[in-house]
């Protein structure tokens, strides 16, 4: 018996020296790997002056280094150079003003926050979140802010959830409404059931309206929301993830299939005038993520990187919104875009 | 042939004596798949804590990408449960057979490492996780019975129970401290998880000894699970267990109608389990030897009747912490009281050729039906509210505590 617990104890020590070299392998953490060399970082007043002053995106930064998770701006003129803000977001939104930033702190109880920035990214007023957030967006206007919260009711391992979607005043943090509370109208009629969830809210371009998808019942609705009369109306079936084009005449959106038994999301876009909806099947994979839009014709969207070995990260990738269209990799190692066109 | 109950030879002795002797009944077998459990608890808590966070913060999946729904899982499970029970039973490879679920847990969690963000793999590894827990819960089981004199069964199990507590509440402990330290370091997390799931699994192999083949006194027999629930001994069992699972409202309902309360908050959630494990791992030994005292069949119904008052706490118009310490309190003493008694309970009337199957089959029906009793829940929340749910709960609880009884009895004499 003896030479049995000398077995196990040896065996504990082997496995201990294992996981002692796991963790100490680098990267640890992507934060402290020294830069991917494939990226060029920039620095400095000017330079993000500089890409500023154009069309460029604001995104969270998955590139592995000491700006990991912050969040990072590149001109559309020339993406390969990025610039690292001081500013850390799970999830990011912005438009020339100002933007929302999402964080959590992790901890034996984690806590979740959502930060306004100005325009130089230095964080403003914020408030607690109650679980971790899941969608972020700002209106073009810069008035309003919207994200969804991921209320988890979970035993450690069940399937519950539901979701709680927040209108804030995007300069001052201040909440404005939970969409859950707010009245939603079916066909004119009162529609209220007790499984509401929100979440993938689309800013219009007049600044009063949004739209969003309505999860109820196992199926999935798009809904228009109306900011000062905090009432939502059902528009369509089957709508997931939503998102505006500049000029409010489309939606792209998730769809979702099965294919050989698996749950997947396909992009599909709907032109709100005249009905028309097509799948954009230029994009064969998943998406799982609420597309924004480049400019009028394009889309961007997040994809988990296809490198090898895989460390777990995304890329941003571009595809013009018509089916048919092949998708591009626009930037590498980056989450959560949001253009801005000053 | 269902032995007594209560064995004629108990001593009534002081306390302290008594929990003395009470150990004492315990082989060091159980001592060693406790710390099999515990190990394995930790691993599996480890990442199923963290999980949420990685999901939907780090991958990215949208809340319904989440809440991938498995229903058919159950059914699937119980297959698996009462497979590994024969099975474990006709060649007397208990360990054999926990080994192996021990192993595919823990090849899981390896598994999600090239998961990645792909939902349909994620929901694989969780089947498959699920799996061998099936596989090796009633053998292992049947285990800590075989290393036990009979009348401490009730503080076998509980001190096994108790182990395993530990384990869940040391899991999420590490991973929170790992990810503090080294945030977003979430694959690592789920090595460190898989090495100490191999150290679990070196546990079982080098110090828990495994049971003498049954072989040697009878021949290699198939379970017939229908011949095991015809004794009626074990039929009462199985009918209470049912009964009862079907009224049972568990923890995370409980806790989820405190939170949509207002009692406690959204990242405090977590902490709810956590307490109660503590409560839990400290109340499992003493309940078991309770039973082993007082009688197995009382302290599986007074347990049960303990939801009773945790389903009127959580309605309390209460503010602060009292409801939630109740319930807590009132949860952790309700598993306390059932989980390792109802095994003892079933264990000290099955020989032991029949020990897994039989141990398999109690958990199975009891699992069913409170799987029935979380949907009927959730759907009456849904249309009713909480008040209404829980008050409907509390009274099949009352009248399943009545029927259970009566099924408990014990069989006439000469049984």
């Amino acid at each position: 018996m003896r030479r049995r617990v000398a077995a196990f104890a040896l065996l504990c020590l082997f496995l201990a020296a294992i996981a002692a070299l796991v963790l100490e392998t680098p990267p640890a953490s992507p934060a402290d790997a020294p830069a991917s060399p494939a990226l060029r970082t920039v620095s400095g007043p000017e330079a993000l002056a500089r890409i500023r002053s154009g069309p460029h995106l604001a995104f969270r930064n998955t590139a592995p280094g000491a700006g990991y998770g912050r969040v990072g701006v590149v001109s559309l003129a020339s993406p390969e150079e990025r610039f690292l803000t001081e500013l850390a977001c799970d999830r990011v939104h912005a438009t020339e003003d100002r933007g929302i930033c999402l964080t959590s702190d992790r901890g034996v109880v984690t806590t979740y926050g959502a930060r306004v920035f100005d325009a130089s990214f230095a964080p403003g007023p914020g408030i607690a979140l109650t679980g971790p957030p899941s969608r972020a967006r700002v209106s073009p206007d810069g008035r309003f802010a919207a994200f969804t919260v991921f209320e988890s009711g979970h035993s450690y391992a069940s399937a519950e959830f539901s979701t709680r979607t927040t209108i804030v005043d995007a300069r001052t943090a201040t909440t404005l409404g939970h969409l859950e509370e707010w009245s939603v109208t079916r066909d004119g009629v009162l529609f209220r059931e007790r499984d509401f969830n929100f979440w993938g809210v689309t800013f219009a371009p007049d600044g009063e309206r949004f739209y969003a998808t309505l999860a109820t019942g196992g199926r999935l609705f798009l809904v228009e929301g109306k900011i000062g009369d905090r009432s939502l109306r059902v528009l369509r079936e089957g709508v997931e993830c939503p998102s505006l084009s500049p000029d409010g005449r489309r939606l792209v959106y998730k769809s979702r299939r099965t294919e050989n038994g698996r749950l997947v999301w396909g992009l599909r876009v709907h032109d709100l005038a005249t009905g028309a909806d097509e799948a954009l099947d230029g994009e064969t994979r998943s998406v799982d993520d609420q597309v924004a839009w480049l400019d009028e014709g394009h889309v961007l969207y997040g994809l988990p990187e296809t490198r090898m070995p895989p460390t777990g990260g995304t890329d941003v990738w571009a595809m013009e919104a018509r089916p048919g269209a092949q998708p591009w990799r626009l930037l590498e190692q980056a989450s959560s875009p949001a253009v801005v066109r000053p | 042939m269902y032995s007594a109950e209560r064995p004629a030879e108990v001593e009534v002795a002081p306390l302290r004596e008594g929990l003395r002797s009470g150990f004492r009944g315990v082989g060091p077998n159980v001592w060693f798949l406790g710390l099999t459990s515990l190990l394995t608890d930790a691993s599996s808590e480890m990442v199923a804590s963290v999980l949420p966070v990685y999901l939907v913060l780090h991958l990215g999946i949208s809340p319904l990408g989440y809440g991938v729904v498995d229903g058919l899982q159950h059914a699937v499970t119980a297959l698996v449960r009462l497979a590994g029970g024969a099975l474990a039973d006709r060649r007397g490879a208990h360990k054999e057979i926990a080994f192996a679920g021990y192993a595919v847990s823990a090849a899981c969690r390896l598994a999600l490492l090239p998961a990645g963000g792909s939902l349909p793999a994620l929901a694989a590894v969780a089947a498959a996780d699920r799996m061998g827990k099936g596989l090796r819960t009633a053998p292992r089981d049947a285990l800590v019975s075989l290393s036990s004199r009979p009348e401490s069964l009730g503080v076998a199990f509980g001190l096994h129970r108790s182990l395993d507590a530990l384990g869940a509440l040391l899991g999420p402990v590490v991973a929170f401290a790992l990810l503090a330290s080294r945030p977003d370091a979430f694959r690592e997390l789920f090595v460190v998880s898989f090495l100490v799931a191999v150290a679990g699994m070196g546990a079982l192999l080098l110090l828990v000894r495994g049971v003498r083949r049954p072989g040697a006194e009878s021949p290699a027999r198939r379970t017939a699970y229908g011949a095991l629930l015809r004794a009626p001994g074990l039929r009462g069992l199985v009918i209470a267990a049912t009964v009862l699972g079907v009224a049972t409202v568990g923890d995370g309902f409980l806790y989820l109608v405190m939170q949509r309360r207002g009692l406690v908050s959204a990242s405090q959630f977590p902490l709810l389990f956590v307490a109660t494990s503590a409560c839990y791992f400290a109340l499992a030994a003493p309940a078991g030897r309770l039973a082993d005292r007082f009688g197995r069949r009382a302290t599986f119904l007074a347990g049960h009747a303990l939801l009773v008052p945790a389903y009127a706490a959580v309605l309390l118009p209460v503010e602060g912490l009292l409801v939630p310490a109740l319930g807590v309190l009132l949860l952790g003493a309700y598993y306390a009281a059932t989980d390792g008694v109802a095994m003892a309970l079933a264990a000290s009337g099955l020989a032991p050729a029949e020990r897994a199957s039989g141990l398999a089959l109690v958990a199975t029906a009891s699992g069913l039906a409170r799987f029935a009793a979380s949907i009927a829940f959730g759907i009456l929340w849904t249309a009713n509210g909480e008040g209404t749910a829980l008050a409907i709960f509390a009274g099949l609880l009352v009248l399943a505590l009545i029927a259970a009884r009566a099924a408990l009895r014990p069989v006439g004499a000469g049984a």
